[in-house]
């Protein structure tokens, strides 16, 4: 934030039903509970997927700057499907978004 | 100051308004707000049959939202044994959803220039007694560090609505807030009372990571609120009304509403809140108000409008209204504050209340330069209850309460739409009472006097048998890491 423009990290198009769909696979394939979060500055502010209403155990994993991953039970996926998850997540995210930044007036 | 001129005022006003940011909620170009059709159900609705408000009562503790017309009908019970089981009822709907704790934060005031001349406010544009003063940064932070320095964690930060004050110093200030730390202690969530922005201005704001945007439309009441609101940017109703709808569009998705009783008549309010809750679900998948406030009018300096309105609410009143707004929508949080002196907030925190503040100053520099006598004219208003965090902690702690200082949904993930799912069930407890007893430790070791500790931990060793069976290990296993000085542990 300089000099009264603000420039906001624009995620892909479609990211909210990307990751859904992601955190409905976790939950079939793992017994795995995840959803994803958008990092502004101490807030993770609820982007999408299934939550538990009850406490349990939380992994907070940091997929960019910009978003997170909360996930209950994240032992239970096996490390090699981690890390592809995350490559994957990473990479999806992370794609060139030329024009995809907005300033403010 | 001196470089914003009435003339640079003026072009500023003019670019904040977007009439095309309110038209596209708009119902065949009317608002959600039908005067008649409110004063028509509470005409309707006059004298109801005690059966029917029970069968209202079993709605709300199954924790359903009210609909307008059960809503007017609670508000024409006259019966006083029915609103002793009105007031019961909603004390175990705010149990059931929320459980035994209090969050508490402290508001902290920015900035009194204003553009705006509503009549009942103390800031107003044309009120000369009121001292102005915008804090600088350096003063920002030293208001964080006395606040930090009292135990708080939460705050709500209040700007007036002028250049001075724009989303850019809004954004700074807050960023400055969240910078400061003090020992073990720092500000987790701030929320912020502000004017209305546009869709643009409200991403800026997004990007700082502010807790709960609050805005509230004073009165719902066309023709009074047009009547009060005679000048400035706040005279524009709809700008007001559609704030919340705005700020969810850019990405805000805890907002929080409320009306100033003493406007208009107070059941006309009420109305006004549930219309508003219901709008913003209807827009937003089911995402209403995060909470809602309930101020009464306060004297102000130079401010007859004040003694002159003929709408003040009694302390019967209040109490009444408040149960009601707890029925009608059970699932949200409901905020009382220190305007209300600490004898009426004893007696209405049990029916229904979440949140309130503590240690309250709202002159301008007021926290940091620590004087103790209010200044009215560098206040907005005049507070009711200035006891210190310590003191109000204590009491509640006497009433049965844990005072929460948890801000854990906030930093995990879970607002919005997954805050609200959760909370519609009931659920939310399993959350809020551990944490509210986790962050409780933190404050009785590291802020609280001894006779409120020793208070302290006797409401701690009470809840925490009433504590789900899959919770208690956890919860113990963290106050013994507390007690070892371990901090921020939460669930």
């Amino acid at each position: 934030m300089e000099n009264g423009t603000y420039a906001f990290e624009a995620f892909p198009e479609g990211i909210d039903e990307t990751l859904e769909w992601i955190a409905r696979e976790l939950k079939e394939r793992y017994g795995v509970r995840a959803w994803f979060a958008e990092i502004l500055g101490k807030r993770w502010s609820y982007r999408a997927g299934v939550g538990n209403e009850f406490p349990t155990p939380l992994e907070h994993i940091l997929i960019t700057p910009r978003l997170g991953m909360v996930v209950e039970g994240w032992e239970k996926i096996p490390e090699k499907d981690r890390s592809a998850l995350l490559t994957f997540l990473r990479g999806y995210l992370t794609e060139d978004k030329a024009g995809g930044r907005e300033t403010s007036p | 100051m001196s470089q914003v001129t009435s003339l640079s005022v003026k072009e500023w006003m003019s670019t904040v308004i977007k009439e095309e940011e309110v038209e596209k909620y708009l119902s065949g170009g009317r608002d959600f707000i039908d005067d008649e059709a409110i004063e028509a159900l509470l005409r309707e609705n006059a004298s109801p049959d005690p059966k029917k408000v029970r069968d209202i009562l079993a709605k709300s503790l199954n924790l359903e939202r009210l609909e307008p017309h059960e809503t007017a009908t609670l508000l024409n019970v006259e019966d006083p044994g029915l609103w002793e089981e009105i007031f019961a009822t909603a004390g175990e709907v705010k149990r059931r959803v929320y459980g035994d704790r209090i969050v508490t934060f402290a508001p902290l005031y920015c900035s009194n220039y204003c553009v705006n001349n509503c009549l009942y406010c103390g800031f107003r544009r044309d009120n000369q007694l009121q001292k102005r003063r915008q804090l600088t940064i350096e003063e920002v932070r030293r208001e964080a560090e006395a606040l930090v320095s009292l135990g708080h964690k939460r705050l709500i930060m209040v700007y007036g609505e002028h250049p001075l004050s724009d989303v850019d110093y809004i954004a700074t200030t807050i960023q400055t807030v969240y910078e400061t730390k003090v020992g073990n202690g720092e500000i987790r969530r701030v929320n912020v009372n502000a004017a209305p922005l546009d869709v643009a201005r409200y991403k800026i704001l997004k990007e700082v990571g502010i807790g709960t945007f609050q805005v509230f439309q004073e009165t719902y009441h066309h023709e009074t609120y047009r009547k009060v609101h005679p000048s400035g940017i706040k005279a524009n109703y709809r700008w007001r009304l559609y704030a919340l709808h705005r700020a969810q569009e850019a990405g805000i998705d805890d907002v929080a509403i409320g009306a100033l009783f003493g406007l208009y008549h107070w059941k006309f309010e009420v109305m006004g809140l549930l219309y508003h809750t219901i709008d913003l679900e209807k827009h937003f998948g089911g995402v209403g108000p995060h909470t809602i406030s309930f101020p009464r009018l306060e004297p102000a300096v130079n401010t007859p409008f004040v003694q002159e309105t003929g709408y003040r609410v009694s302390d019967r009143d209040f109490k009444r209204l408040v149960a009601v707004i707890r029925l009608s929508v059970p699932y949200t949080g409901m905020i009382i504050t220190a305007r209300e002196p600490a004898h009426v907030r004893r007696e209405v925190i049990p029916v229904g209340c979440t949140q309130t503040d503590a240690s309250t100053r709202i002159g301008i520099g007021a926290y940091s330069e620590r004087y103790s006598e209010q200044e009215l004219e560098r206040q907005q208003f005049q507070i009711g209850d200035p006891r210190s965090l310590d003191e109000v902690v204590r009491e509640l702690a006497e009433m049965g309460y844990i005072t929460s200082f948890c801000t854990a949904d906030y930093r995990c993930g879970r607002t919005g739409k997954y805050f609200m799912d959760i909370t519609k069930k009931g659920k939310i407890h399993h959350f809020c009472m551990p944490n509210a007893i986790l962050t409780f430790k933190e404050y009785l070791l590291d802020y609280a006097s001894e006779a409120t500790r020793e208070v302290g931990e006797k409401i701690i060793a009470q809840k925490l048998p009433e504590l789900d069976e899959r919770l208690k290990p956890v919860v113990r296993e963290y106050l013994e890491k507390i007690e070892h000085g371990e901090r921020d542990l939460r669930i």
